[in-house]
């Protein structure tokens, strides 16, 4: 994987599955272990159904793409989507002492990657990356 | 989703394969409640051959599990490893959730 690869999937749903094999074949590939495989599978998935819920509003005809790039030191994940910008409130971590049914997924993303950042694009949505640092035991 | 059932000791083993994610979650929730549907209950989710639980994963089994609590029956999750099995500790719903490292402890637990 030394040049950036990219996957556009519509947003829905049951597409999430297939993002989470095409991404986790080229971390395979690239080396990288079970656990950090595992990691960003699931920061992954709790981005996409993000952009799915809130994003588009649970609209499936939309569109995201995905970007993966992966250099000596660092892995870079890139999800842009063209639905509406979530405010800011949607996107706060969950109070952990009132375990519920919902609010993790940030939460999750911030603990599991090593920066997640989101930035609200010109032309309309968000582009959201999540960084994951290549550590030692990480090179499997 | 794909699952089998089995009985143990009087307790429905309820063995989930592949991940649990958002596109799940509706059969999740409905797998359970059928399961849960007394107060004799005894369920186990056997978390073994699953590979990836999200937050709406998550979410449906703390429904699960305060549902059971609320009807007197008991609901149990066993052989969680890897990233599945840091989720519950990163939410805190490890403290909340009835959690075993295996199958045969959970079924011990629950038939108990």
């Amino acid at each position: 994987m030394s040049t950036p690869e990219t996957l556009t999937i519509p947003s829905r749903f049951e597409c999430i599955d297939d993002a989470r094999r095409w991404v986790t074949q080229r971390l395979k590939a690239a080396g990288f272990a079970d656990d950090p495989v595992g990691e960003v599978e699931l920061a992954l998935t709790e981005a996409l159904a993000n952009v799915i819920e809130h994003g588009y509003g649970g609209d499936g005809t939309g569109q995201i793409e995905l970007t993966i790039s992966d250099l000596p030191d660092k892995l870079t994940v890139r999800v842009r989507d063209w639905g509406r910008s979530a405010d800011q409130a949607g996107f706060e971590s969950r109070d952990l002492e009132d375990p519920g049914e919902g609010g993790y997924g940030v939460y999750l993303m911030e603990q599991l990657m090593d920066d997640v950042t989101r930035e609200p694009q010109a032309d309309g949505g968000t582009l959201l990356t999540m960084i994951k640092q290549r550590k030692e035991e990480h090179d499997g | 989703m794909d699952h089998e059932i089995t009985e143990q000791n009087g307790v429905r083993v309820v063995h989930l394969h592949g991940p649990i994610d958002v596109s799940k979650a509706m059969e999740l929730r409905d797998l359970l409640g059928t399961q849960i549907d007394s107060a004799a209950a005894r369920v186990l989710l056997d978390l073994s051959q699953v590979t990836l639980i999200d937050s709406s994963g998550i979410g449906i089994l703390v429904t699960a599990h305060r549902r059971a609590d609320g009807q007197g029956a008991r609901f149990g999750l066993a052989g969680a490893t890897g990233t599945v099995a840091r989720v519950f500790e990163m939410t805190r719903t490890n403290k909340l959730l009835s959690l075993y490292e295996s199958v045969e402890e959970g079924v011990a637990a629950l038939s108990g």
